[in-house]
């Protein structure tokens, strides 16, 4: 093989198979909105059935704290095996990374904080929010339309969950978070480029 | 019509480029495995590439392993972008 090319068109064919290769591999940004989508969806299904069914009453909520902190260390432990194996790291990796990095230590604030602050922050603004941004920024860097979808309908939730009862609300958000979450990430793992 | 810069007519060293233009950083490892290059050949072609300052190369330990990390410059970006904006005049390309 020659070293040098001199000419145009077959330079243009090298930066495009090079470009090519390192292309974003959508896939591998599946496995946190699975993870969440599973924890978060069957948390507020747990959490509704112990708050109708038994007599822990406001201490059901315990269930959150305790799931939160599961898929925090999934995920570290996730990552931490990643980081072993990774030979590159794309602008978007990097980027969504410092993202949900921000995210997921306001989130632990909040959570480790909110009983003891003395303003309250009603939990169903700020967390559909927060992660719904979040969500919404990975879906339209990745230019992945379902997520982004998620994202917009995650983050609007505060303002239809209106519609339903107060006791239906965990019910509700485990149905979103199956829409926001579940479904792009799976979509997202059985993506063809 | 402006010259094509030399040091990317090389096809190693324009597919090192192109690569990086895409990444924050690449492993010496995965460039290598990527191009299919060899290991001597690859150093000579970075170190040409280091010494224009078109990227920068990192050494550091991964745990225990030595890690080489290739990061393309501003510099870089603007000789790799030049370069491409070049190629479009030569094929008359919009």
């Amino acid at each position: 093989m020659k070293t040098n090319v001199s000419d145009p068109q077959e330079q243009f064919e090298i930066i495009s198979q090079a470009i090519a290769k390192a292309k974003e591999n959508l896939k591998k940004h599946s496995f946190p909105f699975i993870l969440w989508g599973w924890l978060v969806s069957l948390t507020s299904l747990l959490t509704y059935f112990l708050m109708a069914y038994s007599s822990l009453g406001n201490l059901s909520y315990l269930a959150w704290p305790i799931t939160t902190l599961l898929g925090f260390v999934g995920m570290l432990m996730y990552y931490r095996k990643k980081e072993k194996k990774k030979k590159h790291e794309t602008h978007i990796e990097y980027f969504l990374s410092k993202l949900w990095t921000i995210i997921g230590c306001v989130i632990l604030f909040f959570v480790i904080l909110m009983p003891f602050a003395e303003i309250k922050i009603n939990p169903w603004v700020l967390f559909p929010v927060t992660v719904g941004i979040g969500t919404a920024v990975s879906g339209a860097v990745l230019k992945f339309n379902p997520l982004t979808f998620g994202g917009v309908f995650l983050l609007a939730f505060p303002f239809y969950s209106v519609l339903v009862p107060k006791e239906s609300l965990l019910v509700l958000y485990a149905g979103v978070i199956v829409i926001s979450y579940l479904i792009p990430g799976y979509l997202l793992k059985n993506y063809k480029s | 019509m402006n010259p094509l810069d030399p040091l990317l007519t090389s096809r190693l060293r324009l597919g090192t480029m192109s690569l990086l233009i895409k990444l924050k950083t690449a492993s010496f490892v995965y460039l290598k495995e990527e191009l299919n290059a060899t290991q001597g050949n690859l150093s000579v072609q970075l170190y040409k590439l280091r010494d224009a300052k078109y990227i920068k190369i990192e050494k550091r330990f991964k745990g225990s392993h030595p890690l080489t990390e290739i990061k393309i410059t501003a510099q870089g970006v603007h000789a790799f972008e030049e370069h491409v904006k070049n190629l479009k005049n030569y094929l008359h390309l919009p």
